[in-house]
């Protein structure tokens, strides 16, 4: 291929029909890159029933949006989607394809890179223009080092790590053109499918909601001991209680509280870092907290390092009185 | 049936951040020499996947596949001691710079080597560069489905069916076999080796080749290239709250956190 041009962004959205978060910060990530470029923007918009928030996407940021709607994109699947982004690209001709590190987005991102037979780096967190092409940054060896990627090959393909750039905000204002892309994929032929989606029930606040969140680790000890930080849920408004993977491996609670590079990724405003060492894989989840504050009673923790405030010492003593102190202050 | 489980032996993730350096010329990570070898956790988890189904299905075969350029036999061997069947491996000194779709491609090879299958179990990305790109990558070429990070697997007839964990939920999927399958932790415990593996596990002698034994590997310009490799600058700025003990350290955190209006 030949007079690549701009980059292309797919897009993703939840079952309410609107974009999940995801998008909006890859269409922070493609600006800049259309702006080093001086080319544009694209989105492809996948699903069932989506054609009529094209023009959200254009809000956000895509110059053109190429629209692929059809009964059988109703659900993720990746044999299907594939063929969707594929389609869209050979259309297009882009010189980046970026896609969330999501649960889709990084299952559909290698597969598309093997039909459009070009290299991909997943779970960037940064993007930049060098003569013409991408170069992405990720993390190495779970997060202690940086390597950036070149891309000998058209398209360049980036996975990009969530909340790395801030969502766009959209602006109505903004104009772009819509083109409906009519992608061919005979169900009957297929040899995978979608069988059901069984939503979560969580107990109080989602954890990418919460403003606080109480992360306990493997020196929590034990499951009693972990249940305790409940109570700073009853005290601190819009927080929840979160998980390292070796907590959530030791059975202290649910895989669902864990967070880092297999777990959830959270920003919240404050994050309780308790009892855990601050491994790069955790790291990866919660670094784009505005504040860390670690309770740890090893003071080599590299949490330390990467906390605005620390307290050294066993949580058992520290935590009790930091409550008490917490209520009196009520 | 006959399950191929890919596993990849890396560093103990485990060991001292401190024995982990790079080599700025050379653009790649350092390990000291003193860190054991692992099986990368999720292999494991995947070789527990397909030992599961062993245990369900009669006559099932679980061959392990591994590419690297040093093997370590009593590590690389763990999958055979937890009960895996044959080993395979892959010797080649050219995966320095970690290309996962030029790996991909050499194991898709070595997977038409080995014959007929019907599953394929990958970890869902490796323990050292956590990249995620192989399993789904060889899917692709080997033009088969995949269905990535599952925290369930049942076998349905001739479809594998999966639960994999989305963002507000859990999506469970299925795909005809052959089928590519990407294993997470949260499948469960990878099983001990047994004293009775680890003695079958010695008489089990691996079938070797090189890159030039895979007849069906095409040559290959690169797909990615490492532009640098570097440790990320660190700026510290942690205030620490010291009170007389620990008690009094947790007060004193309370009215500062109060004070800056963080809670």
């Amino acid at each position: 291929m030949s007079n690549e041009n701009g980059i292309l962004v797919i897009a993703e959205s939840t079952s309410e029909g609107e974009f999940k978060p995801a998008t909006a910060e890859l269409l922070t990530a493609a600006a800049g890159l259309a702006k080093d470029l001086n080319e544009p923007v694209s989105v492809a918009l996948i699903g069932n029933g989506v054609s009529n928030r094209s023009d959200d996407a254009i809000a956000l940021g895509a110059d053109k949006v190429y629209v692929v709607d059809d009964s059988v994109f109703e659900n993720y699947l990746n044999e299907t989607y594939t063929v969707a982004v594929a389609q869209v690209a050979e259309q297009v001709n882009p010189r980046i394809i970026l896609l969330g590190h999501t649960p889709n987005g990084r299952e559909l991102g290698p597969s598309v890179a093997v039909k459009l037979e070009t290299g991909i780096a997943t779970d960037t967190t940064s993007l930049d223009i060098v003569d013409g092409k991408l170069e992405a940054t990720r993390s190495l060896s779970g997060g202690l080092f940086r390597q950036k990627t070149g891309f000998p090959k058209f398209p360049n393909i980036a996975t990009v790590h969530p909340k790395s750039f801030d969502g766009a905000e959209p602006d109505s204002s903004r104009s772009g053109e819509t083109e409906t892309v009519s992608v061919n994929v005979a169900s009957g032929d297929l040899r995978s499918r979608f069988v059901s989606h069984t939503e979560a029930i969580s107990e109080g606040i989602k954890l990418e909601d919460a403003k606080v969140i109480i992360c306990g680790g493997r020196g929590m000890g034990s499951k009693e001991g972990f249940d305790g930080l409940y109570e700073f849920t009853g005290l601190i408004g819009e927080s929840a209680v979160a998980s390292t993977r070796a907590a959530s491996d030791s059975e202290f609670c649910g895989q669902e509280l864990m967070i880092g590079i297999t777990g959830k990724v959270v920003s919240p405003d404050v994050y309780f870092a308790i009892a855990l060492s601050g491994a790069s894989q955790h790291m990866a989840g919660c670094s784009g907290s505005k504040n860390i504050i670690a309770i740890n009673k090893d003071p080599e923790a590299n949490i330390f390092k990467e906390s605005q405030f620390g307290v050294v010492g066993d949580y058992q003593a520290v935590i009790p009185a930091f409550l008490d102190e917490l209520k009196q202050l009520d | 049936m006959r399950i191929i489980v890919t596993a990849k032996q890396v560093p103990d993730p485990e060991a001292p951040q401190s024995s982990f350096s790079v080599d700025s010329n050379a653009k790649k990570v350092v390990v000291a020499a003193s860190v054991p070898q692992a099986v990368s956790d999720y292999d494991t988890y995947a070789a527990e996947a397909a030992l599961r189904i062993k245990d369900e299905v009669e006559g099932t075969t679980v061959s392990v596949l591994s590419l690297g350029e040093d093997h370590v036999l009593d590590v690389i061997k763990r999958p055979i001691a937890m009960g895996a069947d044959e080993l395979f491996l892959v010797q080649d000194q050219d995966l320095a710079n970690g290309d996962a779709m030029a790996i991909a491609h050499t194991l898709a090879a070595a997977i038409k080597n080995m014959g007929e299958f019907d599953l394929i179990m990958c970890g869902r990305q490796s323990a050292d560069l956590d990249q995620g790109i192989v399993g789904t990558g060889l899917a692709a070429i080997l033009g088969i489905p995949v269905l990535t990070s599952a925290v369930g697997v049942r076998l349905k007839d001739d479809w594998i069916e999966i639960d994999r964990a989305v963002e507000d939920g859990i999506d469970t999927v299925a795909a005809q076999l052959p089928a590519v399958v990407t294993v997470s932790s949260e499948i469960g415990e990878a099983r001990y080796a047994t004293m009775r593996g680890i003695m079958a596990a010695r008489k089990v002698q691996p079938t070797i080749w090189s890159k030039s034994d895979l007849t069906a590997l095409e040559d290959s310009d690169d797909f990615t290239s490492v532009v640098d490799v570097f440790a990320p600058e660190s700026e510290s700025n942690v205030e620490m709250i010291e009170g007389d003990d620990a008690a009094d350290s947790g007060r004193l955190l309370a009215q500062k956190l109060r004070e800056e209006r963080l809670i």
